[in-house]
Parts: C-alpha cells; structure tokens; sequence
C-alpha cells in the first residue's frame, strides 16, 4: 500500500460465530466479503433443506385436505409457527400472524387496526430514523384518514430525541410506530423507555418495526410490552417472502380482516361471511408454508448460536470496525457509540460518493450498500442523499473488516491520485 | 458482483483519469439564470439528483448547465455533456445522444470530435449498475429540450 502509515494495522483477530462452512454461497466464494447483511442475510444448509424437505416430504395445502399430507403439511406449518414465536418470546403463538415480511406486516396492521381506530385529527407519530416501511403506510394512513403525522426527530448522533418523542404525545396520539433498531445507521432504541413514556401520556397503541431488531438481538415480546411486533425472516437467515406480525390479542379483536379469501372464513353465505379466528383471520390465501418452515430452521439455527453471542460477536466485530474506520483520515462514521447500535456502520469519505465506494469495494470483494437505505427521511436530516454501509452478522469475522478497511484505503488513494 | 469476478483494468477504464477530472472539476456547473428548459432529473437507486438547464436561441444549444449531486460518473458525464453540447443544433444533440447510449452499451461509436472525453464514458459499460449514474444528465438534457426540441421542456422525474 502506497499510504501505509508507519504503524502498520493490525489484522482483525474475530472468528465468525457461525462456520462459513454452513452456509453455502459464502463457502462456494471464499474471498468474497459480505457485509450486506442488513439488506439480507445468507443462509444455512439447514434452512435449504429444511424447504427442500417439506417440498419433498409434505407438500401439500395445510387445512384443506381431508388426508394425511395435507395434515402433514398442516402440522408442519403449525410447528413453525409455534417454533418461531418462542424465539421471539410469545407465549400465546396463534398471536403470530405470517407475512410476507415487515412491509406487509405494516400495511396489515395500518389497514386492519388503523383503518377503523384513527379518526380525522387524530395524531400518528412515527421517527426520522424509519426505513419506507415503517413510515409509507403510517403516511398513508394519515392521509387517507385525515389524521396528523408527527415526525420525532433526532438527536445529533441519530438516535430518536426522546424529548422531542415526549412533547409530540398527546390524548390523540392513535399509534406510535418506531423500529427497534435503525437499518440505516443502527441506532437501538430504547424501547423500555418509550413504551413508558407512550403509556403515561397517551392512549396511542405501539408498533415495534423489528426488521433490524430480531435478526440481531435476543427479542421477547411479552416483556417488551408493545401491541405489535413486526419483523422479516430473511434478514434472519430465513428465505425471502416470509416474515410475520406478533400482536396483543386484544388489539387483534379489535381489528378488521384487511385481505378476503380462503383460510380466513368461517363461513361464506351468498351475501355476507362470518370469519375464522386467530391466527387464520389475517392469513387469506394458501399459506407460504415451506418458507415459514424455512424460517423455523433459521430460528433454530440462531437458537442454537445463541442469541446473546450474537449480539456479543456483532459489538466486538463493531468496535473493531469502529476503531479501524476512525484511523482512516476524513473518513466520517454516522451514528451513535458502538454499545448504542446493531451491526451496522454507516460512513462516508470526503470527495468519494458511495456509489463510487461501492463499486471500488466490489472490485476487492467487499460488499457494502451505497445509497439511501430506503430510509430517504433521515438521509435528508443528514444533510446527504447517500451513505456507505457496512453490516455484519454470524458468519462476518475479523478478515472482513480487514478487507474492508483495506478496499476503502484503495478507493481513498484512487480519489486522491492527481492526474497529469 | 459476485459471479465473475471483474479485473482491475476494468475499474481502471472507469475511473480514468478524465472521469476523476470532469468529477473533481466540472464544467457547466450552475443552471443558467435565462434557461429555457430545464429538468430534474433522480436516480432513485442512490437518491443522486441532477438540474439540467439549457437556453436555445435559433435551434441553437446557447448555453446549457447542471447543478446538484451525484457520483463521479454522473458528474463527469454532465460536464462532458455541457462541453459536448454548447454551441450545438438541436439535431446535433440528439445524434450525440444516441451516439452516447452507443458508448454505454459497449460499442464502437464515432462523431465524438465536440467532446473526445466523451470516450471515456466507455468504460461504464462493464458496470450496469452505474450506466443510469452515466445517462441522467443526457435524460435530462432530452428533458430539458423537451419532445419537439425547441428547448422549452420541464420535467422533474425519475429515471
């Protein structure tokens, strides 16, 4: 390296908490370092089969068919069910509502709770740090119902002003939406402290955006004492098109069905139907069966990693990225202190666009996210329209922050080169 | 990109010396006050946003600009275009246009004597991700001369 500084770095001594070994992209591309996880994760063998096994072994429509398979296909999608509520802490598992992932968790619950509980002039608060899907359809839903969208805005280090959360709460504040940890810059909310204060000075229900929080934190619903929970299976090791929305059942009683069709009736009379119960109300349609089993091998699989020593291994891969990062000139981290956030570092370099970061970093086998993260609020807050980000997860180890630390260097000398 | 992996002669015909040039030093930079069209042009992938303005007298580029943010690509290939276009008919534009689609798909293309940095563009093509980067200031700039190329369009878009 032609600006090797006179202290020579030293290499990241981190092993992945998970084999790269298990998961078969990453063993099939050994240089390849993919710190793109909070987009997505990959995934296990295990979960490959797992999909392949119930496709093989019990595909069939669960609670339509009389005969066995169609049972067989019945309990398997019942048994994920019942396996990915206890990951997440719920007791009572029928309160787990599959989606397809966090975005249509939050347009079930703004159209089947919202729809019928917020009234014009009512107020709905949402944060700065939302990604589109926590703050479309809350948008929508305000618009549609002639109701006031309070925006929380944050704190220099882009955490949520809770301050400001507090001053915005109000007798009219119908719903208070807010994600459990930030995809853009990964800031953790406070969530004992919110729900606190949202209880005190409100009558407003609380929708956690888990899409961040569960892949990377231990998460138990019953004691975060939120009305609903939302979250995506394959940012969790699970496949795409899975994910689902855990609510109090008293709020789900107080909901309408948002979709119609099969599994969600009861009854159909030629002029009017009755509805079917929880969970089956809010699933109409075949059921993504071989996904949701997918996504119970994902669980079991960072049930087994243990989901303290996956927050534990992200911090220590985060703190070195942080201390590595920092000694890189005019590079800027956004964010708060490592303990304050998940697996993710966002950061930009003087006079080197992300977009241009990221292309330079694919050359070396880094892949990182350039752009606005779907978070298109908070990148106006931070006075840009792009940041670079670097996310890790089990399989992430010391040798990708190296890469990265060593890519970026490269993109830095490639920008400062004068040409003749 | 995962697959193949791509080499470094590649990302050097990227980033060539005269894309580091146009970024670090743009020309054309500002909207003319006067313009008579001018367009907003977004890259949604990114959130990159251009301004292309441009005054027409007698069929005639008279002056033309851009403002905003963007990548090295989308700025270099902005300050090419204001230096490719000033000065040109409208028919002359719209041959330069097609001409750099040319480059960004990867072929041989000629007639780039009002900008021979032009070329340089080339190098995008072997990145699919980055020819948008490379194409908002022309879709702009189409934009900006509106359908019937009397330089009086106004859109704000995205790509």
């Amino acid at each position: 390296m032609s600006n090797a500084t006179t202290m020579a770095p030293q290499p990241v001594s981190l092993a992945p908490l998970a084999p790269r070994a298990d998961f078969p992209l990453l063993a099939a591309q050994p240089s390849l370092h993919y710190l793109d996880s909070a987009a997505t994760s990959q995934k296990p063998q295990a979960v490959l089969d797992a999909i392949t096994g119930f496709y093989s072994s019990a595909n069939a429509n669960p609670h339509r068919g009389a005969y066995e398979l169609s049972a067989k296909a019945t309990d398997a999608y019942h048994d994920a069910r019942v396996t990915i509520a206890r990951f997440l802490g719920v007791a009572d598992t029928d309160t787990l509502v599959f989606t397809r992932g966090t975005t249509e968790s939050m347009n079930l619950v703004a159209n089947a709770w919202g729809r019928t509980h917020v009234q014009p002039g009512d107020e709905i608060v949402i944060t700065a740090l939302e990604h589109h899907a926590n703050f479309v359809p809350w948008q929508q839903l305000a618009l549609a119902q002639g109701a006031h969208l309070r925006i929380v805005e944050l704190t220099s280090d882009q955490r949520i002003d809770l301050d400001h959360l507090q001053s915005l709460l109000t007798p009219r504040t119908r719903v208070v939406a807010i994600t459990q940890v930030s995809n853009a810059v990964g800031s953790i909310t406070p969530v004992a402290e919110v729900v606190r204060m949202v209880r005190e000075m409100s009558p407003a229900i609380i929708v956690l955006d888990g899409a961040q929080g569960a892949p990377h934190l231990p998460v138990e619903f019953d004691a975060l004492g939120v009305d609903f929970y939302a979250f995506s299976g394959h940012k969790l090791l699970g496949p795409m098109g899975i994910g689902g929305v855990i609510g109090a059942r008293a709020r789900w009683l107080e909901c309408e069905p948002w979709q119609f069709g099969g599994d969600m009736i009861e009854w159909v009379n030629d002029h009017d139907s009755t509805w079917n119960t929880l969970p089956h109300k809010f699933e109409a349609g075949t059921p993504n069966a071989a996904d949701a089993v997918g996504l119970a091998a994902a669980v079991r699989y960072l049930q087994q990693l243990d989901m303290t020593a996956v927050r534990a291994h992200e911090l220590a891969l985060l703190e070195a990225a942080h201390a590595r990062l920092s000694d890189i000139e005019g590079l800027h981290i956004y964010g708060p202190p490592a303990q304050q956030r998940s697996g993710v570092i966002s950061f930009s370099l003087p006079d080197v666009h992300p977009h241009d970061l990221a292309t330079i970093l694919d050359q070396h086998g880094v892949c990182i996210r350039a752009g606005h993260h779907c978070a298109q609020p908070l990148m106006r807050r931070l006075g840009t329209n792009s940041t670079a980000r670097a996310s890790f997860y089990v399989y992430s180890d010391g040798s990708d922050v190296d890469a990265l630390v060593y890519a970026l260097t490269e993109a830095q000398r490639m920008f400062a080169h004068t040409p003749e | 990109m995962t697959g193949e992996r791509r080499d470094s002669a590649m990302l050097s015909a990227m980033y060539q010396d005269v894309i580091l040039q146009h970024y670090r030093a743009p020309h054309g930079r500002g909207v003319p006050d006067d313009c008579t069209g001018e367009a907003m042009r977004k890259n949604p992938l990114c959130g990159d946003e251009l301004r292309i303005g441009v005054v027409v007298r007698d069929g005639v580029i008279a002056d033309v600009g851009f403002d905003g943010r963007g990548c090295s690509v989308a700025v270099a290939s902005a300050s090419m275009m204001t230096d490719a276009v000033r000065g040109a008919t409208v028919g002359e534009v719209r041959g330069l246009m097609e001409r750099v689609d040319g480059l960004l798909r990867g072929e041989m293309v000629s007639g780039l004597a009002r900008c021979p940095d032009l070329l340089a563009l080339s190098g995008v093509a072997a990145y699919p991700q980055r020819v948008g980067c490379a194409r908002l200031a022309w879709v702009g700039l189409g934009e900006a001369l509106g359908a019937d190329g009397l330089g009086d369009g106004s859109r704000g878009a995205a790509i």
